[in-house]
């Protein structure tokens, strides 16, 4: 298990610790911090064409694609100012594909990695609320700075190799979504679905590069990293103000 | 209520998390479970090839890697005492040899490694990285020596060529393999690939057995053979065990064959080998002073009639020469041939009784034949010896059995021509040393004396020949003859014979009714009647000697000086028939045979026969000289019953 996998799964075993332990009422729309976990698909991702023309160039037998940008996750922390009905956040998401051949005398793998930091805003419209909860429109402006790695890794017969290729891009988009929060005891539990579009940013090489660098297809045109899609989240809202 | 410093807590938490940030949690990997390299189920496979076999020769080996399907040949490496010898690449089959002589004799390994990919698809084997290998090792004798060849087992003779079995083996090493045909001082080698030897036989047509005579060259010799196989390496050649075959006296049973007097034929038989040579060149003749007859005569065996007369009593020769022109070292080798028993009858005894006449009489219808022989006591009898139709010997009479000290001669035997008896003239010396004549008259079929007449020779040498009733006596001192009618007991004439020696004389017919008197006062022929003597003939040319005379139931034969043979009427006086004769007139005898109505003249080695009823002359010549092999030192022709008899001991019927 990786060291990115226990970290998450630390957070979410806070959250439910949270809900458990502290039981309160609140009012809707609160100012506090937020902290959620989302999942989202970004079914129009040119990086899974990509990726399926990379394993095509590899001819092993067995080699097969067992990830190829299905899903993205991570977490979301933000703060949110009820009275401006605005919440500022910063969202870690990662995404990726993978495919891989092993038997008794090694294995190849060709994996390729999307991380996506974004800072965004939020700015919320009440739709309705009552005391089991509130459901609110929330909008989005986003800026996501990405790093994309491909990595070949090959050992057989305890011989190992291994090349690496690291790409970033900035990419901006705007989200709309719906956002329910439910208080339970001091926190208020949220959930929301999003739809974000982005335009997404070119991406090259990290390294500085004479001749661009950038990140090409098969026909030579550039990709982008193609964060768009739904994302679905569930969290927590931490008020501030800790008396009622 | 919740604490601030709680939330500060989990904002902490979160911004360390942001620090740390996350990664994509992949899938793990698609594992394929394969079965591990193995060599179960692979092997190697060399042929010819057991262990331990021995290797003699340059030999060349097949080796073989079954494996499953998927696995394919990277390389194969062959090692001899761990010396690379060859090697192949992405081939699971191959060849090699080994060669003898570059190594010693003894023991040996040969190694084949064999490369090859493991089959199990794995990454590392797509990668060409998976490799696994399988050895074996052969161990195996060095003996740069050829293998004992397979021993021949038969030769046999079949369709006219010469069949060779063996028992192969497969096994069996060597350079060069020949069949050896092996001749008393020379050999002939035949390549025989291994197909052949396979075959387990061979047949030579190569071959002709023939025998050597004593003056020529061993390596020309062909009289026998000895057949082997021959294994050859670089170092050695061993002969294998053969089989012998040798030249049989019986393949060339020439013989000669009586036609008739102007004609005999020379046989052979087929020759065993006769599909090994067609024909071969057979010359015979009967000395040097003749023509050899050449033949050139089928293997297949024949008969050629050659257009000469027979020449009684000598030993014909000759050479057989095969009309092989691939084998020219095969001489002609001189033989001689025998005498074909159906048509040269033979009676060898006759030879060695040294007769001297031989008398089908009609009346017993046997043969009667007055010799002398010599005894176990080391002394002389005087015999006839009876014949029957076949010549099987009936009965031996002992005329008379003679001193130890005293050879005989002057011995006779005619036949009385009315009677069928005979009279049996011999002179011998007494133990008082006196020269003692008999003349006897045998009975034809007992041979029991009839009448018998001698002289002790008190005046002098005396010949007694009784014909009839007639006994002459002649007196070789005081060279009276006198006639005696022996059954008046009367002596009626008396002359003394002048003139030569060699051409006098005087010839008493056997019915003792002639008298033919040759000296120099008169030359003519009488008849005996009561007593007297009737003068029938007085020639004016008369015959050439006395020899050349024959008179029988009242006719005249004799060999006139005009080169003719002359027959007269004695009652009449008129001839009744002449026929030319250019034999000359120095004839030994005349004889005629009343049976066959021929006359038979042989003068020196040379005689004829008329055929007076044909008037056909037919000569030919004999051998007449005994040489020095007393008693008697001629050899004798007898024409009697239509009969050639050949005192050397064969006889002819003629026609």
């Amino acid at each position: 298990m990786s060291i990115s996998n226990k970290v998450f799964k630390n957070i979410i075993n806070s959250i439910i610790i949270s809900c458990f332990l502290l039981t309160i009422n609140v009012d809707a729309q609160e100012s506090g911090f937020n902290l959620d976990i989302n999942v989202g698909t970004s079914p129009t991702s040119p990086l899974k064409e990509f990726h399926t023309s990379l394993k095509e160039q590899v001819n092993f037998d067995n080699f097969k694609t067992t990830d190829n940008f299905y899903i993205n996750y991570g977490f979301t922390v933000g703060f949110t100012d009820a009275k401006l009905h605005s919440t500022i956040f910063y969202t870690n998401k990662v995404s990726g594909a993978k495919s891989s051949v092993a038997d008794f005398s090694g294995y190849i793998r060709l994996t390729n990695e999307l991380k996506g930091h974004t800072f965004g805003y939020k700015y919320y419209l009440p739709i309705q609320s009552n005391p089991n909860g509130n459901l609110l429109a929330q909008f989005k402006a986003l800026a996501t700075f990405s790093s994309f790695n491909i990595t070949s890794n090959t050992k057989v017969l305890g011989t190992t190799q291994s090349e690496s290729l690291d790409f970033k891009s900035t990419d901006l988009g705007v989200g709309a979504g719906i956002l329910y929060e439910y208080p339970i005891g001091f926190l208020v539990l949220r959930a929301y679905l999003d739809l974000d579009i982005y335009y997404g940013g070119k991406l090259k090489l990290k390294e500085n590069n004479p001749d661009g660098g950038f990140l090409l297809d098969e026909n030579g045109n550039k990709l982008t990293t193609g964060w768009t899609g739904l994302t679905f989240g569930l969290g927590i809202t931490v008020p501030f103000n800790s008396s009622k | 209520m919740i604490k601030i410093n709680s939330a500060n807590s989990t904002l902490l938490l979160i911004v360390s998390l942001f620090f740390l940030g996350c990664s994509y949690n992949f899938s793990d990997d698609n594992f394929i479970n394969l079965a591990a390299p193995s060599i179960d189920g692979v092997s190697i496979l060399l042929d010819p090839f057991n262990d331990g076999d021995t290797i003699n020769v340059d030999k060349k080996l097949s080796f073989s890697i079954n494996k499953r399907p998927n696995q394919f040949a990277i390389s194969t490496e062959i090692f001899l005492d761990d010396k690379r010898i060859a090697s192949t690449s992405n081939v699971d089959s191959g060849e090699f040899t080994v060669r003898p002589r570059l190594y010693e004799d003894g023991e040996h390994t040969l190694r084949i490694v064999h490369v090859f990919t493991s089959g199990t698809g794995s990454l590392a084997e797509q990668l060409q990285q998976e490799a696994i290998s399988v050895e074996k090792e052969y161990p195996f004798i060095i003996n740069r020596h050829p293998s004992a060849p397979p021993t021949i087992t038969s030769a046999i003779i079949e369709n006219g060529s010469i069949t060779l079995a063996w028992k192969n083996d497969a096994n069996v090493e060597y350079v060069n393999a020949y069949i050896k045909a092996q001749f008393p001082a020379a050999e002939r080698r035949i390549p025989i690939s291994a197909a052949m030897l396979a075959e387990e036989s061979y047949i030579d047509t190569y071959t002709v057995l023939f025998p050597l005579d004593s003056n020529r060259e061993p390596k020309r010799d062909r009289s026998r053979v000895t057949y082997s196989i021959v294994f050859e390496s670089e170092f050695e050649e061993i002969n294998g065990q053969g089989a012998s075959l040798a030249h049989d006296p019986a393949w060339l049973d020439v013989s000669l064959s009586f036609v008739d007097l102007e004609h005999y034929s020379i046989s052979w038989p087929q020759h065993p080998l006769y599909a090994n040579f067609d024909s071969y060149s057979i010359s015979v003749r009967p000395d040097y002073h003749n023509d050899a007859q050449v033949i050139s005569a089928s293997t297949q065996g024949g008969t050629h009639v050659i257009d000469e007369p027979y020449f009684f009593g000598v030993q014909h020769f000759g050479t057989l020469f095969p009309d092989t022109n691939y084998d020219p070292y095969i001489p002609s080798y001189n033989y001689e041939p025998r005498l074909d028993e159906t048509t040269f009858q033979m009676l060898p005894i006759l030879d060695q009784y040294n007769g001297v006449d031989f008398i089908f009489n009609p009346s017993t219808l046997h043969y009667y034949l007055l010799a002398v022989e010599r005894t176990d006591n080391a002394t002389w009898q005087l015999n006839i010896f009876e014949y029957g139709t076949d010549m099987e010997l009936i009965n031996k009479k002992v005329v008379f059995v003679y001193d130890s000290y005293f050879n005989p001669y002057l011995f006779s035997m005619k036949m009385d021509p009315l009677s069928h008896n005979f009279y049996v003239d011999y002179l011998y010396e007494n133990q008082n040393s006196q020269i003692v004549a008999v003349s006897t008259e045998l009975d034809k079929f007992t041979l029991s004396t009839v009448r018998e007449f001698s002289d002790q020779g008190s005046s002098g040498t005396q010949l007694l020949q009784l014909r009839g009733s007639i006994l002459k006596t002649y007196n070789y001192q005081t060279k009276v003859l006198t006639l005696t009618n022996v059954e008046t007991n009367e002596s009626f004439y008396s002359t003394t014979i002048q003139g030569s020696i060699i051409y006098f004389g005087s010839y008493l017919s056997d019915d003792g009714k002639y008298l033919y008197l040759k000296h120099d006062i008169e030359d003519a022929i009488y008849k005996i009647e009561n007593n007297s003597l009737d003068k029938r003939i007085d020639f004016v040319t008369p015959p050439f000697n006395i020899f050349s005379v024959d008179i029988y139931d009242g006719l005249l034969y004799y060999v006139s000086t005009s080169n003719t043979i002359e027959v007269v009427d004695l009652a009449s006086g008129q001839t009744t028939t002449t026929l030319n004769y250019t034999g000359g007139y120095n004839n030994r005898s005349m004889d005629y045979d009343p049976l066959s109505n021929k006359l038979l003249l042989s003068q020196g080695e040379y005689a004829y026969v008329f055929d007076l009823n044909s008037g056909k002359i037919s000569g030919f010549p004999f051998e007449g000289d005994k040489i020095n092999n007393w008693p008697g030192n001629d050899y004798y022709l007898w024409l009697t019953n239509n009969k050639l008899m050949y005192s050397k001991g064969i006889y002819v019927d003629i026609e």
